[in-house]
């Protein structure tokens, strides 16, 4: 039963990142198509200075991993802020790029060393992913729904010509969200080596940045949704896992059915869940002026 | 400065390029005639240019034609895998080729009608549904290819091959090459939807429904239908893509059926600015550079040189927004209000 928990509880980890991630881009204006491939450089990158490093490279893995997401972020700000590009092209632009990257850089520096996992740590360096996750969360939302700059970015995803008539600059809150979206996508990538696997390997995101995309309606657009969507779905992976595994061996119709389950219960719970697209941020993929 | 501005982009986006293909080892003397050669330099260059610029470009046609709806297409790559499965089971049945498309067409608009009534009826973002239904595809697929519709030996993940008179009909570059009957039905396609938006009264009302759905309502159009219409003819588009691919080339359906063709249809179609006439230009481009990376990665015997060309191709798609920017066309053409966002 623990056991079942513990791998919710990992599953749910870079999901929770990732949407809290997408949430701030939104609420900023700007939809990151480029989430799933952020999540990918995040891992890479935290994969490359964990390896072989114990459990004292984490800490500095973490924090390339963040800084990765940062850089890629601010590489989509300027495509999409002073650049004009559509955010959508821009996004896969960067998608493509990352995937790309990482797989050339991945093909490059192939090591068979592996990382020490949060996992493996004494009791209570092992809990740091998930209350840090939490204590991210947490603020986030304060700072979306609580803080001035949090209400600027806001205005900016909204109304940004009433920001900008109350003397604000939207092209510089779409920024400071873009840069706090790829912060936070590039934890949730890095959580994909030091805690789910130990190892790099390549799309080893495996959808889950898209799937982001998807969770953001559920979470509303709050930072408090994210922590619930990501949860709920994770929840949803868990039992595929787990349902496989006792149906290891066996092939055909089950297996499709038990793979495709997340996919066809978010379509469903998203046709239950009516959406009201008022809830959507105003300008969202709008050019500023 | 101005007027340059757009070739300093490509200059600057061709150096960097450049300058990574140094860091792999190659020369870029070396590399520039391998790129080019490989996606035209002779008979086999163009095959493999046109195998993937082909179902591209119909997928591609088919984003195209939803955009300018007001919808938002993201599951072409899905809707391909269908089809290229429906038209390896409907060619081996049936025995010829024009079956084959059909069922192809038939399983891809399938395919993209159900997130359309969802979008319509339920209010579900059609952006999302069609990218998990991506995933649902790419599922039924591995079982269909390991299960009930594998080749009849059961040794291989795949579709039985189909029989010659399933073959879709050659047009040049031997009997093997890619230029089948597919290029001219997508040119073709590509005109006919080109006309439908810009001359038939249905298209000019779903245009204006992208953006005052009010407005096209009001003249009695049956807005919501009209929509799902569209879409299941997008969806037709992209699953004829995959047939044409299982009928001219892949002659069975496996796994490696689409490989982010679908993804790489909506940069395509963004890049074409949603304009019809451009596709055909856009598709050959991205497909060029595809071929292109694949063939140096073979004649330079450099593994992981195919990630190169994703990551020119993300390079490629940059460059081109700033340039379209400095050249003062609004990139994306029309902006399109998808039905609820994103």
């Amino acid at each position: 039963m623990s056991d079942l928990l513990a791998q919710w509880l990992r599953l749910a980890l870079p999901l929770v990142l990732a949407t809290a991630s997408e949430v701030v881009a939104e609420r900023a204006g700007v939809v990151n198509l480029a989430l799933e491939g952020m999540l990918l450089a995040g891992a890479l990158a935290a994969w490359l200075v964990a390896a072989g490093g114990g459990a004292a490279a984490l800490g500095p893995a973490l924090l390339v991993a963040l800084l990765t997401g940062v850089v890629l972020a601010l590489l989509l700000a300027l495509l999409v802020i002073p650049g004009r590009a559509h955010p959508l092209v821009a996004g896969s632009a960067l998608h493509f790029g990352c995937l790309g990257a990482t797989g050339l850089l991945f093909e490059r520096m192939k090591g068979s060393a592996s990382v020490t996992t949060f996992g493996e740590l004494a009791a209570p360096w092992r809990w740091l992913p998930w209350i840090g996750a939490a204590l991210l969360v947490a603020a986030t939302f304060l700072f979306l729904e609580r803080t001035r700059a949090g209400l600027r970015l806001r205005a900016a995803g909204d109304h940004p010509e009433a920001l900008r008539a109350a003397g604000g600059s939207p092209a510089r809150s779409r920024l400071l969200g873009l840069l706090v979206a790829g912060a936070l996508a590039g934890l949730a990538g890095a959580s994909l080596t030091t805690v789910l696997t130990g190892a790099f390997v390549e799309g080893m995101s495996s959808g889950r940045g898209f799937l982001a995309l998807a969770l953001v309606l559920f979470a509303r657009w709050r930072a408090s949704g994210a922590l619930l969507a990501g949860l709920f779905v994770a929840a949803l992976f868990t039992l595929e896992l787990r349902l496989g595994a006792d149906a290891a061996g066996t092939h055909g119709f089950a297996v499709f059915a038990l793979r495709a389950l997340p996919y066809v219960a978010t379509i469903a719970a998203l046709a239950l869940v009516r959406v009201e697209p008022g809830r959507a941020p105003g300008a969202l993929n709008e050019p500023l002026d | 400065m101005k007027r340059a501005a757009p070739w300093l982009v490509a200059l600057a986006a061709a150096l960097l390029a450049l300058l990574l293909l140094q860091w792999q080892g190659i020369a870029p003397a070396r590399a520039l005639p391998l790129l080019a050669g490989g996606a035209f330099g002779d008979a086999n260059a163009w095959s493999a240019t046109l195998r993937i610029a082909t179902p591209l470009l119909l997928c591609a046609i088919g984003v195209t034609l939803a955009f300018r709806c007001g919808l938002w297409n993201i599951g072409a790559e899905g809707q391909l895998l269908v089809g290229g499965v429906a038209a390896a089971w409907a060619g081996h049945a049936c025995g010829h080729w024009f079956p084959a498309l059909l069922a192809g067409a038939a399983a891809g608009a399938a395919w993209a009608a159900l997130p359309a009534l969802l979008a319509v009826k339920r209010g579900v973002p059609e952006v999302l549904a069609t990218l998990m239904l991506n995933g649902v595809a790419l599922e039924l697929l591995r079982w269909l290819v390991t299960g009930p519709l594998q080749e009849p030996t059961r040794q291989f993940p795949q579709t039985a091959r189909l029989p010659r008179e399933a073959w879709l009909p050659q047009l040049a570059l031997g009997r093997t090459g890619a230029l089948h009957l597919g290029l001219p039905l997508a040119l073709l396609a590509a005109l006919a939807v080109g006309l439908f938006l810009a001359r038939t009264r249905a298209g000019l009302l779903l245009r204006t429904g992208a953006t005052a759905p009010r407005l096209a309502r009001a003249q009695g159009f049956a807005l919501d239908r009209a929509r799902v219409v569209a879409f299941a003819a997008a969806g037709a588009l992209a699953g004829l893509a995959g047939a044409v691919d299982v009928a001219g080339v892949a002659r069975a359906a496996d796994r490696s059926l689409a490989q982010g063709l679908g993804y790489a249809a909506v940069a395509a179609a963004l890049l074409a600015g949603l304009r019809c006439a451009w596709l055909p230009a856009a598709a050959l481009l991205l497909a060029a550079l595809q071929s292109g990376t694949s063939a140096l990665q073979w004649a330079a015997n450099l593994p992981g040189i195919d990630r190169f060309g994703l990551l020119l191709q993300g390079l490629a798609i940059a460059a081109l927004l700033v340039a379209a920017r400095f050249a003062g066309r609004s990139e994306g053409g029309e902006r399109t209000e998808g039905s609820a966002a994103p």
